[in-house]
């Protein structure tokens, strides 16, 4: 028995005809060494690009993740990362239909005995646990970067013209900076590790996410739930959700939690 | 690759710019050409449609010979097609990158008069740039600068809505670009170049900062060194005339680009404005007010210090008098401490080992005579022979990690934690920096990765609090004047020699603080570490003027304020001096401050 449930949803949203998200997660059989990896990644740009970025960085991700021999998980991550992004950028430079492609990623590994992420772009993880929802992941964007230089305050980035810029993602220059912590973080028993675009966290507020968590409890119908709301909301772009529950945890995690 | 896009043959990609990507191509006429690819999906708008051909039908009649000229532009399914002139050359960007350092001084200015000559021409027709960079300047085989990309990023910003991951390098971009409210003009286009020029003459950036929020925060409050101080041999007009392009608003620098031109060449006077700042001397604040101006003349390069609001208080308690507390070490007992440990490295040198809880290495100083102060500023004097007892000192500054061990083991709580941030210079004025603490010392950047650095953001409270967890305490201000410049009143811990980049962090060479053990040429006739520049340290005494107690003396026996020595990352040489002294209250917490550790004799 795995010591996580795993739901997701995916929809093109109601004012986007194709859906550029992707998503992906895998479980290896052969135990925990290096955990499940959930990926979820949102594409853009290109003539016709947007879900082909998203799909190669997904499935580059996942496949270079598991072949690496790396010591470290993060290690892992990084160059599964790079990896990606040097393929999404070659396609790019060899069919002009795929030029300018790029895609948001974000990657989460579970094990029993914590997790590890690692991010590029605006798409967002969050850890939900009784009752408190914290984002783990920085956005790359640019008013997010406004708002840490100082310039403006986060209430002024919720209308700033640009709050659609992003400074990092997979394909956009040969060069790629990618947030992959080496230091675990903890998990706990019913704990909630969410994924989403900007088509779910841009919409639905953060208390509106955790209440639908809370109302439906099993990740598929949170996910369809939530997807349904940001429809409601006007589904202005592609949604996709990944959620994981953590139904049991490791020794170390038990133990990690009573002296924190 | 067969590819067509409208009527033009794909040859192969050129690479990616900021707003699409450049791919070589064959027109029908048989013509070799550059085709951008736009990456905009607008075409459900159409007052963004109608403004892209307006603007576009602008900018195919540029002709200028150092202007990449736009021959055609069209619709392409969901996306746009321009298309331009095909350069044979090499982007400035690559060239900087592969010269590695700065450019000869007559390729720098070639291309300088060049691009001047071209956005002169395209703002006299009414066109911005928007997105001057090294990468949007070509160089052709002769070596003449062609400029591209005018006026797409005008294009690119009207058309977007949906997410766009843009190649938004800041580095380039004016501080009013970072306020929607503001408006982009020529002026825009100025400091833009201007930094490009910094670059090509100078071999580095203005600002030595990689994350976008730090770029953000430099253009935004950071004022650049005069590019001279990196090439001095380069005129003195193109340096002043760089910098004032580079200031912060845009009604200080030039109107337009014939002005620029014009300071370039040294035909237009442009020292009688005040509001610039384009030398040294003006970039920091006054000294204090205790000075003996004859002697700050003599000295050359930028002096003190800290903040103007030390400058008032130190005013105020000039001339003021403190009583003097001698007190002499008690005795020691033998067979106690780290005797057993200590290590005579070589015969002469003084001992070494580690004690404390923090296990920092100590040097032993031995018993004798030193000269202690100077008669360069009055705070300073007099210069005394002061007779002090064997002690210990660390021989480096506590580090980051050393500082954090002593927070999870104590859970103590800094100072600027407290108050909720520290202070922090930005530009010219000093400022309290909410979340401003000694594991993110400006406010901006966290000390990981940087775990050998001293510990700075730190308050006399923390630090003291942090020796008594270590077992020891602050070094007096004499211990650690004496530590530094040795027996014989040294006016620097090397010696008498004015400091260079070998020998010390200072005078914002590096911008930041740097490892501990990096100075190894700066160290002290005793081996301490950093006694010069990296960050301020706390001593132990109140701080007090005027004679000192002969023997081992500490300070007034009360005050209101500590003592800080050694000059920081961003002083000049003259607080790098070991006889210079500040003073701060005991909570005062600045990204400037650290510490070590000392103990007497055990």
């Amino acid at each position: 028995m795995e010591f996580v449930t795993i739901g997701s949803a995916t929809h093109a949203g109601m004012k986007r005809q194709e859906n550029q998200d992707y998503h992906a997660w895998h479980s290896p059989e052969d135990g925990s060494k290096k955990g499940i990896l959930l990926a979820l990644a949102d594409g853009m740009g290109g003539r016709y690009g947007g879900s082909t970025a998203s799909k190669i960085a997904v499935d580059v991700l996942i496949e270079t993740y598991y072949k690496d021999m790396s010591h470290s998980i993060s290690e892992s991550l990084e160059k599964a990362f790079q990896k990606a992004n040097e393929e999404v950028n070659a396609r790019g430079r060899t069919d002009i239909n795929l030029a300018g492609m790029a895609s948001t990623l974000t990657a989460v590994v579970l094990k029993p005995d914590g997790m590890h992420y690692a991010h590029v772009g605006d798409s967002r993880g969050y850890i939900i646990y009784k009752n408190e929802i914290r984002q783990f992941t920085n956005d790359h964007s640019f008013v997010a970067d406004l708002i840490k230089a100082g310039q403006i305050t986060e209430e002024e980035a919720e209308t700033h013209p640009e709050k659609n810029i992003i400074t990092r993602a997979i394909g956009l220059e040969s060069e790629l900076r990618v947030d992959a912590p080496a230091e675990p973080q903890t998990i706990k028993k019913d704990q909630y590790i969410l994924l989403c675009c900007d088509g779910l966290h841009g919409v639905v507020s953060n208390e509106g996410i955790m209440s639908t968590v809370y109302e439906y409890k099993d990740p598929e119908l949170i996910c369809e739930k939530l997807v349904e709301k940001a429809n409601e909301h006007g589904g202005p772009d592609n949604i996709t959700v990944v959620i994981a529950r953590v139904d049991r945890i490791g020794l170390m995690s038990r133990i990690m939690n009573l002296v924190r | 690759m067969e590819q067509k896009i409208g009527d033009y043959e794909i040859i192969k990609s050129l690479g990616r710019g900021g707003f699409g990507s450049v791919w070589k191509a064959t027109a029908s006429s048989g013509n070799i050409v550059a085709l951008k690819i736009l990456n905009p999906q607008v075409l459900d708008n159409a007052r963004v449609v109608k403004k892209f051909f307006h603007e576009a039908m602008i900018l195919a009649k540029l002709d200028h010979p150092h202007i990449c000229k736009l021959l055609e532009f069209f619709p392409d399914g969901n996306n746009y097609a321009i298309v331009m002139e095909y350069i044979e050359g090499v982007e400035l960007k690559k060239l900087l990158k592969d010269q590695d350092g700065q450019l000869p001084f007559d390729q720098a200015n070639k291309i300088a008069k060049q691009s001047l000559e071209a956005f002169q021409y395209a703002h006299e027709n009414g066109i911005l740039h928007r997105d001057i960079k090294p990468g949007n300047i070509m160089i052709g085989k002769n070596g003449d600068s062609k400029i591209m990309d005018f006026g797409i990023a005008k294009i690119s910003t009207t058309a977007s809505h949906d997410t766009a991951a843009k190649m938004l390098s800041v580095h380039y971009v004016p501080p009013e670009r970072f306020d929607p409210k503001k408006e982009i003009d020529a002026r825009s286009d100025i400091y833009s170049l201007a930094l490009v020029f910094y670059e090509i003459f100078t071999g580095r950036r203005a600002f030595m900062v990689e994350e976008t929020s730090q770029i953000m925060f430099c253009h935004l409050n950071e004022i650049p060194d005069p590019p001279e101080k990196y090439r001095p041999d380069m005129p003195h007009e193109i340096s002043q005339a760089i910098s004032r392009a580079l200031e912060k608003d845009p009604d200080d620098r030039f109107k337009d680009f014939k002005e620029f031109s014009a300071a370039m060449e040294g035909a237009m006077p442009i020292l009688d404005d005040s509001t610039q700042a384009v030398d040294v001397e003006t970039l920091k604040p006054e000294p204090v007010s205790e000075v003996d101006i004859e002697k700050k003349k003599k000295k050359k390069g930028p002096v003190l210090m800290i903040a103007s609001i030390a400058v008032v208080v130190i005013a105020l308690l000039v001339g003021g008098y403190f009583a003097y507390n001698m007190y002499f070490l008690p005795g020691t007992e033998p067979g106690q401490g780290p005797d057993a440990t200590v290590t005579q490295t070589e015969p002469g040198k003084p001992a070494e080992f580690p004690y404390g809880k923090d296990k920092n290495i100590m040097v032993v100083i031995p018993k004798g005579e030193f000269e202690m102060g100077s008669d360069t500023y009055s705070a300073e004097k007099p210069v005394q022979k002061i007779h002090m007892d064997e002690y210990y000192i660390d021989k480096f500054l506590v580090t980051n990690s050393q500082f954090q061990k002593f927070v999870e083991e104590t859970k103590y709580v800094t100072d600027a934690e407290k108050a909720g941030g520290g202070m922090v210079r930005i530009g010219r004025r000093w400022k309290k920096i909410k979340g401003a603490t000694w594991e993110m010392p400006d406010g901006l950047t966290p000390i990981e990765g940087r775990e050998d650095h001293p510990v700075s953001q730190v308050s006399y409270n923390d630090a003291s609090s942090y020796c008594k967890w270590a077992e020891k305490d602050l070094p007096t201000e004499a211990q650690w004047e004496k530590a530094a410049r040795g027996p014989d009143g040294n006016e620097y811990p090397w010696g008498n020699q004015d400091p260079d980049d070998t020998m010390a962090n200072f005078d914002n060479l590096i911008g930041a603080t740097t490892p501990v053990k990096d100075y190894e040429k700066g160290k002290s006739t005793y081996g301490v570490h950093d006694a010069a520049g990296n960050v301020y340290q706390w001593c132990k005494d109140w701080y007090g003027t005027g004679q000192r107690a002969e023997k081992n003396p500490s300070g007034p026996a009360s005050g209101k304020e500590h003592v800080v020595k050694g000059g920081s990352f961003i002083e000049g040489t003259e607080s790098l001096r070991s006889s210079n002294r500040d003073r701060y209250k005991p909570d005062y917490s600045s990204y400037l401050f650290g510490f070590r550790c000392a103990c007497e004799k055990k």
